[in-house]
């Protein structure tokens, strides 16, 4: 316990420096503008800021790229809840009872909770990140590559179990974007597979390029088609403040959201995503009333707001002490570490302590910062949303060919990234849900390595992943999802959950 | 009928992973398979692709049954080629002009082309924009953040 509060001290001294408060404040803000505009996601912002990050010191580069991303989880809940639109897809359920209660005038204590609980949830989830390091990164130790193989079959099928529509679509995206992540040269023999002699496939499709074209350039494409109906309620944002009726109806759904967030994160492929889809699935299973939800809850805002901040923060475990990455954003946080010459995994904590530390009291650092933040400039993100789309697309368009084009110098990777928003169309039209391609995209080649080697070290007996008892442990946790997955009544929730949106 | 099954949003993508899949696994017996203790290149990519097939083939077996075939809402919804085309078309003009003739053209080349893929555009309006960020662009990202980006034509 005393270690523990001799490394956080240690932390919060490195990152309360003046210019690591600034690297900060400035991480944050950005993470909440880009959050609060739709369309725009911390992935290209990650991306394009990623080179500019060259000249800073590693911790101050680390801190301002991570409050980009739970940043922006403040900021998508915003747009949710004044304008119905998820400016970020962790809030894509916010918005069913978060414009719910703005349209009764009362998106003001929307905000307010949803502000609350997600500093409620940060504060608990930068402990549980502080407590749980030590010994993940010692049970990391344990880890051969049967158990890292297995992790990630966990998180994959955690994945596709909480992917929406059908399930065989959702598994067949996977296996694609397994495949998508095996394009370039294999580690072990040299060879370059399906680069088809073009030089810059040789390290493989980047992964702003593939993320920047199935998310960022289809979506776009896909709301030009649809009719613009935005309204942002700006006559009445009512009171910031939650009654005391609100906190008594939401301090239990914030405790429950920031449990369910902080085991959420922790899972690869999890994050902020599931976690708030989860969160608030359980609320309305537990709710006295649940035909409430949907009405403007203030459950239904308390609980994944919550949820998902948690989630975001804690996704950053699996990096840190694994050094794999659980989602997108990680993957990206794994090109800025590489950058400053940091291997992340279990080793970081040991060899730099300062950064470790450092970053993870940034986390708490940036939260606060937030609250204080964004209550009082709600007005100026409220103008902001007001900015009409055709106005805005050509303006993130631009964001994200700087951010593709800047990370290798290369024309050639922006028409790929152009190739990946027709397949994003297309996947749109065909019903597919993209995120599982991203995972297993950022997977493959993690996964292929640690077959290979987990194989070669049991002489090709694939029973070795049910021998050992960590990488069993793993397996049977997966096989409980699927099994929970196809129960009935769970699969009904599943679906009814998905279909608000 | 034929078009039909291909308009089906569930059959179209069981085709679409079926083809994808069955091409991967022909391409990845051009690398060395190995056995199961020393996986060659192809080993891992051939399993994939075999089973990207599979789930494509299965896909499409499900949704043969007549009452959902003939189920209207899972056509496949009329795509909006314009705007896909003129999306497509502005990210190349910026990709490519940027080496030559610079930032500024590049990123007024990007906003106008991208910019008329909204139907009810004006050409005021659009002029202002793709003005406003062409500055911007090179403030901010070329001067500001010090990426190596051309500004001017060479």
């Amino acid at each position: 316990m005393t270690e523990l509060l001799a490394q956080l001290t240690q932390g919060f001294e490195a990152a309360a420096s003046l210019g690591n408060l600034g690297y900060c404040l400035v991480g944050v803000t950005l993470g909440t503008l880009i959050g609060v505009l739709p369309g725009i996601g911390p992935v290209a912002t990650i991306a394009m800021l990623l080179p500019a990050t060259y000249g800073l010191p590693p911790l101050s580069a680390l801190i301002m790229l991570a409050g980009i991303y739970y940043g922006a989880q403040y900021g998508g809940s915003t747009s949710a809840i004044l304008v119905n639109l998820p400016g970020e897809s962790s809030s894509v359920i916010t918005c069913i009872d978060g414009y719910a209660m703005a349209r009764r005038g009362r998106a003001g204590a929307a905000l307010g909770i949803a502000a609350l609980g997600s500093f409620f949830a940060g504060t608990v989830a930068t402990l549980v990140i502080a407590v749980l390091a030590a010994p993940l990164s010692e049970l990391a130790l344990k880890f051969g590559p049967a158990e890292y193989f297995s992790l990630m079959i966990l998180g994959l099928i955690a994945a596709i179990v909480l992917a929406k529509g059908s399930l065989i679509k959702a598994i067949a995206m996977t296996t694609l974007g397994l495949l998508l992540g095996l394009v370039g040269t294999d580690v072990n023999s040299g060879v370059e597979r399906f680069s088809f002699g073009i030089p810059e496939l040789s390290d493989g499709f980047g992964f702003v390029v593939v993320s920047m074209g199935l998310f960022g350039i289809a979506e776009i494409v896909h709301n030009l088609e649809k009719h613009e109906t935005r309204q942002v309620f700006t006559s009445h944002v009512g009171k910031l403040l939650p009654g005391r009726e609100d906190f008594r109806r939401s301090w239990k759904p914030v405790l429950r959201g920031t449990f369910l967030g902080s085991l959420l994160g922790v899972l690869p492929g999890g994050g902020a995503v599931l976690s708030s889809f989860a969160a608030y699935s359980l609320e309305k299973k537990l709710a006295d009333d649940p035909s409430r939800f949907g009405k403007g809850a203030i459950e239904g805002v308390a609980a994944p707001e919550s949820a998902n901040n948690a989630g975001a923060q804690t996704s950053f475990i699996p990096l840190l002490t694994l050094g794999i990455p659980p989602n997108a954003v990680m993957a990206l946080m794994v090109g800025a570490m590489m950058i400053h010459g940091i291997v992340p995994g279990p080793q970081v904590m040991t060899e730099r302590p300062e950064l470790f530390w450092g970053l993870i009291a940034s986390m708490w650092i940036g939260n606060a910062l937030l609250v204080l933040l964004n209550l009082p400039l709600i007005g100026l993100w409220v103008r902001l949303l007001k900015v009409p789309y055709r106005l805005l697309y050509p303006a993130i368009l631009l964001f994200c060919c700087v951010g593709i084009y800047s990370v290798n110098q290369s024309a050639l990777e922006v028409a790929f990234a152009v190739g990946f928003g027709v397949l994003g169309y297309l996947f749109i039209k065909l019903d597919c849900e993209p995120a599982p391609l991203l995972l297993g995209f950022v997977l493959g080649p993690l996964m292929e390595e640690n077959l290979r080697r987990a194989m070669l070290l049991a002489r090709g007996d694939a029973t070795v992943f049910l021998t050992r008892p960590l990488s069993a442990a793993l397996l049977s946790l997966a096989a409980l999802l699927i099994v929970v997955l196809v129960l009935p009544t769970v699969r009904k929730t599943r679906d009814v959950a998905f279909q608000e949106n | 009928m034929k078009l039909r099954l291909i308009g089906h949003r569930d059959i179209a993508a069981g085709l679409f992973f079926f083809v994808l899949g069955s091409l991967t696994a022909w391409g990845s017996t051009a690398y060395k398979l190995g056995n199961a203790m020393r996986m060659g290149p192809g080993y891992f990519p051939l399993a994939l692709g075999l089973l990207l097939a599979a789930l494509g083939l299965l896909l499409v077996l499900r949704n043969t049954r007549p009452d959902l075939l003939s189920d209207e809402s899972r056509l496949i919804e009329k795509p909006c080629l314009r705007s896909l085309g003129l999306i497509g078309f502005s990210l190349l003009t910026f990709a490519f002009a940027l080496q030559t003739a610079g930032l500024i053209v590049a990123t007024l080349g990007l906003v106008i082309f991208s910019g008329i893929a909204y139907r009810a555009f004006n050409w005021k309006e659009l002029g202002l924009l793709s003005g406003g960020l062409a500055t911007f662009a090179v403030l901010v990202f070329a001067y500001g953040l010090g990426l190596p980006l051309q500004v001017f034509p060479a």
